[in-house]
């Protein structure tokens, strides 16, 4: 028997396209009726429900493979980047605490996914909304909802917290119910370092 | 009277007084724990019981002589501390500036801004856990929802810097409580800030 929940099917049904569940999805992020609770439980069944149907339609031809290795390259390729210029910067701060100037207690790092109006090339309104609720992790799209990876540097250590980035992809695509062709979409990440004073 | 998931739009009688300050406080708790409110429907009422609560607090504050010698205090800490901020986004933002000579094709902004210490139980001994929670409550609220959620800085990095000027009237006591729904009597509770400058680095990959 079918649950409803404020008037929405609280999971998505098998025959629904990826199209209609994405609208499912769209409507509950806007419903300002509903509450946190109910809006985190169905978006995050739709979600599932979406990626069980993208993943089935996806196949693993030459073209596809060769475009997920890209995929994966860029964003280890950014992630490595972001944690090089960290640890150049604590170093930096390191040597301002030597000489006893003001230097800030840590130094964190961010790759997160971008605002979504340039995820992608010509994304419409709508889509980008949608956007905005598939890749944040919960249903209130918010800076810290998209963040992909965050490592913090202690500057009064010499051994800094290192993630490793083998397998970031995966982890994000499972960390935010994401499939791959939602990566293959995202043609740049957005990084951010923090200085921390205490 | 208009009544969002069981609690009234606001905090006032029938005859438009204000609720006693306990009454407004516990509501707030109520509603920053309520996790049957949407975001929308917890920022409409506590935005308005916020309001409240600084009318009350204010007119209590400003009978007393006494808190004028205190304000000035906070002020020259508040202004202090900011200063100290600017001169360090500044060096920042000019060494990036640099980076980016040296190395080309991207663009970046800093930011600085300053947190007001969300743990002041730390700093005062006597802090019920009531007094800390509303503070916490008050000091998320303002950060999540404020246009501008803490003062600072932005500076956008390109060959030559354009930063503002620091003008030293926008980081004291004034300031905070004009902006915010800081109460005189919270904004003298901050003893401690704690800083952060953030590099936001753009298109660079």
């Amino acid at each position: 028997m079918m649950m409803y929940i404020d008037g929405y099917e609280s999971e998505p049904r098998e025959e629904m396209t990826v199209q209609q569940m994405e609208q499912a999805m769209l409507r509950i992020s806007e419903d300002l009726n509903l509450s946190s609770d109910d809006k985190i439980y169905l978006m995050q069944r739709y979600k599932i429900g979406r990626s069980k149907k993208l993943d089935k339609e996806f196949s693993m031809t030459a073209e596809h493979i060769s475009a997920l290795k890209k995929a994966k390259a860029l964003m280890t390729d950014v992630a490595l980047k972001l944690n090089r210029e960290a640890l150049r910067i604590c170093e930096e701060e390191m040597t301002k605490k030597r000489e006893g100037k003001r230097a800030a207690f840590s130094i964190e790092a961010v790759l997160r996914f971008k605002d979504y109006c340039s995820v992608g090339n010509d994304f419409d309104n709508a889509q980008n909304k949608l956007w905005s609720n598939v890749l944040s992790k919960s249903t209130l799209p918010s800076e810290c909802d998209r963040i992909i990876w965050r490592a913090t540097f202690f500057v009064c250590q010499t051994r800094q917290e290192l993630n490793s980035f083998e397998y970031l992809f995966e982890e994000t695509m499972e960390k935010f119910i994401l499939v791959k062709q939602d990566l293959l979409q995202v043609s740049n990440y957005g990084t951010t370092i923090s200085y921390i004073y205490n | 009277m208009e009544y969002i998931r069981g609690y009234a739009k606001n905090c006032r009688t029938l005859k438009n007084k204000l609720l006693p300050l306990e009454v407004i406080e516990d509501q707030i708790i109520s509603i920053a724990n309520d996790r049957r409110l949407s975001p929308s429907m917890q920022r409409d009422l506590l935005c308005n019981r916020f309001s409240d609560r600084k009318e009350l607090l204010d007119e209590r504050f400003f009978d007393q002589s006494e808190n004028a010698e205190k304000i000035k205090v906070v002020d020259a800490f508040l202004k202090s501390e900011s200063l100290k901020l600017y001169r360090l986004f500044s060096d920042i933002t000019h060494s990036e500036v640099e980076k980016m000579k040296a190395n080309p094709g991207g663009d970046r902004y800093v930011k600085a801004h300053y947190w007001l210490n969300t743990d002041l139980r730390l700093v005062y001994e006597d802090y019920s856990e009531r007094q800390q929670e509303i503070w916490n409550i008050l000091t998320s609220f303002e950060e999540e929802h404020s246009i501008e959620p803490v003062p600072g800085w932005t500076a956008y990095c390109s060959d030559e810097v354009d930063m503002d000027n620091y003008d030293e009237s926008r980081y004291g006591v004034r300031f905070l409580h004009e902006n915010y729904h800081f109460a005189m009597q919270d904004i003298l509770q901050i003893k401690e800030l704690n800083f952060e400058i953030i590099i936001n680095y753009d298109d660079v990959h």
